[in-house]
């Protein structure tokens, strides 16, 4: 029997390209997938860097809304703050809704502060990358340390949250092999909130793990500062010629009393060198060409072509415009009927007087017994005329809307500080002018702000006025002199609030 | 039985394994290749990826600090960005805690001690092309300096006043009278650039734009 046997070298063959193929086809795999997976992880990582970025975002909402808060509190917008905000509620330990705007102001008041937090249905939706879901959580106080000249500033932290998509993990954010929380630039909440681990919040105390969902987590701190009208030696709101003749301005800091002992003005302290008494700033709402006077500070118009010249010690700027409000009638008023008496006393600072009067000559203003410091507001429809006197410790405000009269000698502020003695030029009807006149006579330092931007200013004779001066137009003789005094700016009427500090927790 | 041997393909078989070896040698040389080529790419993908990444970082942290700041200087020339900030946290406490303002009767807010305010000084450090930026801050609890980028490159770093793109001599910004914002931009030199061009390089431009919140 003849038998073939045939060996099959060809099969052998097939199965190593099988082999090498698999080998191939895992290799690519392994590269594939290592490209996958890095590519995961960055993308994670950019993810979440946008996600960061976006809660501070939020977190500006969030000291926005505070801040329009405060700023309703002056009540010229019409609009009721603190609405649906939150207070402590010690008798129950929980945080309950204020019933109303005087009951959250009372909270403040008390250094305690009130909370907002933004509703579900009102979250701030991302359509970008890296979160979907925006939401704030706001806190304002006002402790007493945020009184200042009697006015109130307000502190408002507003914490930013964003959803975070993807894994509770964050890639490549340790350049410097940092492992811990506090060294990392982006800190992200993937398991806790870490603002509450850190400090406790309104409901937990500080130690507490609050679980969260993914989120990126950042806190601002914003102080809201309350718009003065007395920021400036000079604003002067005429808009054609030269509406200011000011032979002299410096300026003094009543509360540096080492440079100005008693807090009174002295020119020997004036050093240019250093700045001190070199801060008065001239606003000219006109568009002026040149400053003849001495001025120890800046000089700001609003378009106008002046230059710096050696009578100026600060800088020219010539596209200022500020916004200056109208003045008008206290909302406390009521009608006059009878002309103010010859002495008033003042309330205390806690329980101020108020009283409404169709003219004033001749008035002195007293303590109220058994008190060091009083107040006292004057609101008069008429002139005023004669003779002011302010006692030590008084502080008086008179709002008038007629002309206002008298010599500067008979200007008797017995503080010698000009927010002791604030007068407001009530804005005249359309059409209407109204004046301020300070005549001649032995007048020596006047110290009195005036805020009358309707109002032509004119003196004669040769008085040393230290306050502020807000005023229409403004003409007097060659040897006047002002000078404004910087603890003014924190003094007078609200009208407004603005930033004064901005910072963020990056803890 | 008759067994079929093979010894009269010997010949062809050498003919054939020369021909198997030379074609195997050109496919597993390509693969090397390849594969080197592809590892480039993918290490020349991967830093280019960290570069950006880096720069990002930086940005980030130099918004962050801006954005706070009370005032600062560039020096361009130096590569340095320095900031004066204010001394928010506490850092003496445990945990350390934010601070309560002060406020002077002139309206100036003041977080600690006005004359112990930290900076932070941006800057970039090391020889092309290891080169690194870091954030060093001076504050009242000392000295500390961490290094912002993963990577290593060849990094430029300008900061400029965005009303005046084309100037690149030092100023300092945030006071008064002077400019209430800056751009901060960076580049670096891909490092596996086909081709050395300069025009790789203005390619990685990334560049960010703060205002200061804090400007007087």
């Amino acid at each position: 029997m003849k038998t073939q046997l045939a060996i099959p070298i060809a099969k052998g063959n097939g199965g190593s390209s099988l082999i090498i193929a698999l080998l191939t086809l895992s290799t690519l795999s392994l590269v594939g997938a290592t490209v996958l997976m890095n590519l995961n992880s960055r993308y994670n990582y950019t993810q979440k860097a946008v996600g960061w970025e976006a809660a501070l975002s939020a977190a500006e909402a969030g000291a926005d809304y505070g801040f329009a808060n405060c700023r309703w509190t002056i009540g010229t917008g019409g609009t009721s703050p603190w609405n649906n905000w939150k207070k402590f509620d010690s008798t129950t330990s929980t945080w309950i809704t204020v019933t109303n705007s005087s009951d959250a102001n009372n909270q403040l008041v008390a250094g305690n502060k009130i909370i907002y937090d933004l509703p579900s249905g009102s979250h701030l939706v991302s359509g970008g990358q890296g979160t979907a879901d925006l939401w704030y959580h706001v806190e304002v106080d006002s402790p007493g340390s945020l009184i200042v000249s009697g006015n109130r500033w307000y502190r408002i932290r507003a914490t930013g949250y964003a959803a975070l998509t993807g894994q509770a993990r964050a890639n490549n954010d340790s350049p410097d092999g940092a492992r811990t929380h506090n060294d990392m630039l982006r800190k992200f909440d993937l398991r806790i909130d870490h603002f509450i681990k850190r400090y406790g919040d309104y409901a937990h105390a500080a130690g507490t793990s609050v679980p969260v969902t993914p989120q990126a987590t950042r806190r601002i701190e914003v102080i809201a500062q309350p718009t003065t009208p007395f920021g400036k030696a000079f604003v002067v709101m005429g808009t054609t010629g030269n509406p200011l003749e000011a032979p002299l301005v410096d300026s003094y800091d009543s509360t540096d009393t080492l440079n100005y002992p008693g807090g009174l003005y002295n020119s020997g302290s004036r050093n240019p060198h250093t700045g001190t008494g070199t801060n008065a700033t001239v606003y000219v709402n006109a568009p002026i060409s040149s400053y003849s006077g001495t001025l120890y500070g800046n000089l700001e118009t609003n378009g106008g072509s002046a230059t710096k010249t050696n009578n100026i010690s600060g800088t020219v700027t010539n596209t200022a415009s500020i916004n200056v409000p109208p003045v008008t009638a206290p909302s406390w008023k009521v009608t006059a009927s009878s002309p103010a008496p010859s002495v008033i006393t003042a309330g205390t600072t806690s329980s101020p007087s108020y009283g409404s009067y169709t003219s004033i000559n001749d008035l002195t203003v007293v303590l109220p017994v058994g008190q060091t410091q009083g107040v006292a507001n004057i609101y008069v429809t008429g002139n005023v005329q004669g003779g002011i006197t302010v006692s030590p410790g008084v502080t008086l405000k008179i709002w008038f809307e007629g002309d206002f009269s008298m010599k500067a000698r008979d200007i008797q502020n017995l503080n010698y500080n000009s927010s002791n003695l604030q007068f407001y030029g009530i804005d005249p009807p359309a059409g209407q002018s109204r004046s301020f006149d300070i005549g001649s006579g032995n007048p020596g330092f006047r110290y009195f702000s005036l805020d009358a931007p309707a109002y032509d200013f004119s003196v004669n004779g040769n008085p040393d006025f230290c306050g502020s001066f807000i005023v229409k137009n403004l003409s007097g003789n060659g040897n006047t002199t002002w000078h404004y005094d910087e603890a003014l700016a924190t003094v007078g009427l609200v009208t407004a609030y603005q930033r004064a500090m901005w910072v963020e927790d990056e803890r | 039985m008759k067994l079929h041997t093979f010894r009269r393909r010997a010949g062809l078989t050498l003919v054939e394994t020369m021909i198997a070896a030379a074609v195997g040698s050109a496919i597993t040389g390509a693969m090397v290749l390849g594969s080197m080529s592809f590892q480039t790419l993918s290490n020349g993908a991967n830093e280019y990826y960290r570069a950006t990444s880096d720069q990002m970082r930086v940005l980030d942290s130099i918004a962050q600090d801006t954005r706070r700041a009370t005032s600062g200087s560039v020096s361009n020339g130096g590569q340095t960005l320095t900031l004066s900030l204010p001394d928010y946290i506490d850092y003496s406490q445990t945990p350390p805690t934010p601070r309560s303002p002060s406020i002077s009767s002139t309206g100036a807010i003041t977080y600690g001690s006005a004359g112990n305010q930290p900076t932070v000084t941006y800057s970039v450090t090391g020889n092309v092309p290891n080169q690194v930026i870091t954030r060093t801050q001076v504050s009242s609890s000392g000295t500390a300096t961490s290094t912002l980028t993963w990577n290593t490159s060849d990094y430029q770093f300008l900061c400029f006043d965005p009303a005046n793109p084309s100037g690149t001599a030092p100023f300092s910004f945030g006071g008064a009278n002077q400019p209430s914002s800056i751009t901060v931009q960076i580049t670096f030199q891909p490092k596996f650039s086909r081709i050395n061009l300069s025009a790789s390089r203005a390619g990685t431009r990334a560049a960010v734009t703060m205002y200061l919140r804090n400007h007087q």
